[in-house]
């Protein structure tokens, strides 16, 4: 009797369950802001948008192909979730996001520091996340947008688009998709035509380090092997990288030929040992190097005899791969600073008289606007590897 | 006069058999532990961050739409998945303790949570995190654990019974737990290993509606099947022959028993990914209280889990302001809880 009792109780209460989600997870499918606000019988004042008649609405198409209506342009922009940094490098191209970026992610990637302080005059005055952030502490935020990175959809997306929380993705993973993605965060910030003034940089930028190696052989592409050196958990390891990431992709646009990719290569950083370096034996390689600081790196490896054996050594021809406060070989609006200056490493008679210091300044001043005192001050003192 | 008549029935209370007591006392101590349950998922619906840290006022709720979809699409989902989680684990750790007659036995032993979770990550590389997948992938490779074990035991040529699945138990998990290490070297860096690793440490971050009602028909089928078996369970801890003679088909409800935890454990880790300790704290904290009758073990085990990981939960949103994996608290707080509970002298049974 009791028993059946209990049954009866489970049963009516998955019942209960069942019958309450339809209304609770109906705005889930594709989910557009605008039919969020269906939900909720009055619109809010504090999150959702109050549709405004006079206002055309603003429909931005992201990176996971999702269409996201907007009623009135996002006021409080949130960027959260892992490789926030990336993002908010990307998002702070637009003057808009030192006012509207309300909250984000922490963005450290080390022990350089925090490369927004030098952006952002208000960041100690925003909200800051881990990286690891729940969906309601993203909502306390209040706000209008979250911008995540894609592979963040399934951990913090979703949860925020059940809420009717409008949540755009984008990869910003590859050069084309940098171009896509910052169209997408014009239409956020309500200023493409930065934007397109963006896009036409990033183009000019891969044009100028492009033009010159047109017309190259196969065989006057020397043959490149960037190597990222971790020492996590005290252990030494190099790494390569997959073939659709940036790394890839940069030493081909650079006029390189990528050695490691004759492997069978993970998804991600594919461990390699020594043997496998010397059995590559390239004529370039260049030492990514994230915690660690890339010079000492390099020296550390010219100094031991193993490596003094391998062709790159011998031909001076090993670099440390530049950094400032993050490593110029990520899908960072960095990268093409990284591709010019591989570029310059492969072929330096193709670009007489380059200056990367200069290039440097000039980078961060047309970016960022940033001033001469903060560069030298600041940035100036972190740069890393073989820059001159 | 007034005197004696009032002392009558306290007199006859005294006479009462002592199952008739031990009865009562048992169904009281089962409405508390639900009472408390029940007061605890009231509290932690209105405490969160949002909008501030701490709790929700009813007028807040009342004016703040968002707030009021909060509850509704997050918190409520996340704390039913908390309490089916925490029941599961602690029911099914419950039976397996009381089938192999061993205390030190959780779901883990017999291949179920290292499977599980090899099929997890397996989903997570090839398919990417979408979560029904992970969750069918888990939900698969759990009960494929359990198969390998029993298989593996009825080819074992020695030892008894409980020996033989524990011990292929043991090689299975291992055997699991070596490929989740293959994966988790595979797996992309950037995208797919911190979705393994918060996986493998649990957490209930992700959870809304979908996910958790696509796990709740196996919790709840299996939840009824032990708690339905609660009677027999006692029967089943004894040795095979003496079960046997009392009128049990020993093989045929021993399956049923473990597949019914298998598959609740399989549907949690599912939903929350690795939450340790759960399984193994709770049932003893349970034996403690009740008494190793499992008629009353099996409700109490079940109430006091969902409980514990409603508490837990809670500090893992609440407490800091990225998550804290779910797993870390409860191994934590379960591994103190028992080394208490073991330091402490025993109160009765």
């Amino acid at each position: 009797m009791r028993s059946r009792l209990v049954l009866g109780w489970m049963l009516a209460l998955s019942l209960l369950l069942v019958a309450c989600t339809p209304a609770s997870s109906a705005p889930t499918p594709t989910l557009s802001p605008t039919s969020a606000v269906t939900i909720a019988p009055e619109p809010t004042a504090t999150v959702t948008l109050p549709p405004s008649p006079t206002q055309a609405l603003i429909t931005v198409t992201d990176a996971l192909g999702r269409e996201v209506i907007f009623s009135q342009p996002p006021q409080r922009v949130v960027i959260a979730g892992r490789a926030t940094a990336l993002l908010a490098d990307a998002a702070y191209l637009f003057p808009e996001a030192k006012e509207k970026v309300a909250a984000l992610s922490r963005t450290s990637q080390g022990a350089e520091g925090d490369f927004l302080t030098l952006v952002d005059p208000n960041l100690g005055k925003k909200i800051v996340f881990e990286t690891n952030v729940g969906a309601e502490q993203v909502v306390a935020a209040q706000p209008d947008v979250v911008i995540m990175k894609t592979y963040m959809a399934e951990s913090l997306g979703k949860p925020l688009e059940t809420l009717g929380i409008p949540v755009v993705y984008l990869s910003l993973e590859t050069p084309e998709e940098y171009q896509r993605d910052l169209r997408i965060l014009g239409q956020i910030f309500q200023n493409p035509q930065r934007a397109e003034e963006l896009v036409s940089y990033f183009d000019t930028q891969v044009q100028n380090v492009t033009q010159p190696l047109q017309g190259l052989l196969p065989e006057q592409k020397p043959r490149t092997l960037l190597l990222y050196y971790s020492d996590r958990d005290g252990q030494v390891a190099f790494n390569v990288a997959p073939k659709a990431w940036m790394q890839t992709i940069m030493t081909e646009l650079a006029g390189g030929r990528p050695v490691w990719t004759d492997i069978e290569l993970g998804s991600g950083w594919t461990k390699v040992n020594l043997e496998q370096v010397a059995a590559w034996d390239a004529d370039v390689i260049a030492i990514i190097a994230y915690t660690a600081n890339p010079d000492e790196v390099a020296a550390r490896l010219k100094a031991d005899p193993q490596w003094q054996a391998m062709r790159a050594v011998r031909d001076g021809r090993l670099y440390a791969f530049p950094k400032d406060f993050y490593s110029w070989d990520q899908p960072d609006v960095r990268w093409v600073l990284g591709l010019r200056w591989l570029a310059w490493r492969l072929h330096p008679e193709a670009y007489p008289g380059l200056d990367m210091v200069k290039e440097v300044r000039a980078f961060f001043e047309q970016l960022y606007g940033m001033d001469a005192k903060i560069f030298d001050a600041r940035l100036l003192p972190l740069l890393k590897g073989d820059l001159r | 006069m007034n005197l004696t008549s009032s002392a009558q029935p306290l007199d006859l209370m005294a006479r009462a058999p002592l199952w008739l007591q031990y009865r009562a006392r048992a169904h009281r101590r089962l409405l508390v532990l639900g009472a408390l349950l029940v007061v605890v998922l009231g509290v932690s619906l209105f405490l969160g961050r949002y909008p501030q840290v701490g709790f929700l006022t009813p007028a807040q709720i009342l004016e703040d739409p968002l707030a009021q979809r909060l509850i509704l699409n997050l918190r409520l989902p996340r704390l039913l998945a908390a309490v089916m989680i925490g029941m599961s684990l602690a029911g099914a750790g419950l039976v397996l303790q009381m089938v192999f007659s061993n205390p030190l036995v959780e779901p883990g032993f017999l291949g179920v949570s290292q499977a599980a979770a090899f099929g997890a990550a397996l989903s997570i590389i090839l398919f990417g995190g979408a979560a029904w997948r992970v969750q069918a992938s888990a939900v698969f490779f759990g009960l494929g654990g359990l198969a390998l074990s029993y298989l593996l035991a009825r080819r074992v040529r020695y030892g008894g019974w409980v020996l033989r699945l524990l011990l292929s138990g043991i090689a299975v998990s291992a055997l699991f737990a070596s490929g989740v290490g293959l994966i988790k070297y595979l797996a992309d860096p950037l995208r797919q290993l911190p979705e393994i690793t918060f996986w493998l440490l649990g957490g209930l971050a992700g959870v809304t509606w979908k996910p958790l009602l696509a796990a709740l028909p196996l919790m709840v089928l299996g939840l009824v099947i032990l708690i339905l078996m609660r009677w027999r369970l006692n029967l089943l801890a004894l040795e095979d022959e003496v079960a046997f003679s009392l009128g049990v088909a020993v093989h045929r409800e021993r399956l049923l028993v473990l597949l019914a935890a298998v598959m609740v454990t399989a549907a949690s880790i599912s939903i929350g990914g690795l939450i340790g300790w759960v399984g193994l704290l709770v049932p003893q904290l349970a034996r403690r209280l009740s008494g190793a009758d499992a008629r009353y073990a099996v409700p109490t085990a079940l109430l006091l889990g969902g409980t514990f990981v409603v508490l837990c939960d809670d500090l893992a949103r609440v407490l800091s302001a990225g998550e804290i994996p779910l797993g870390v608290l409860t191994s934590l707080l379960g591994a103190v809880g028992f080394l208490l509970l073991m330091t402490r002298p025993a109160v009765k049974v």
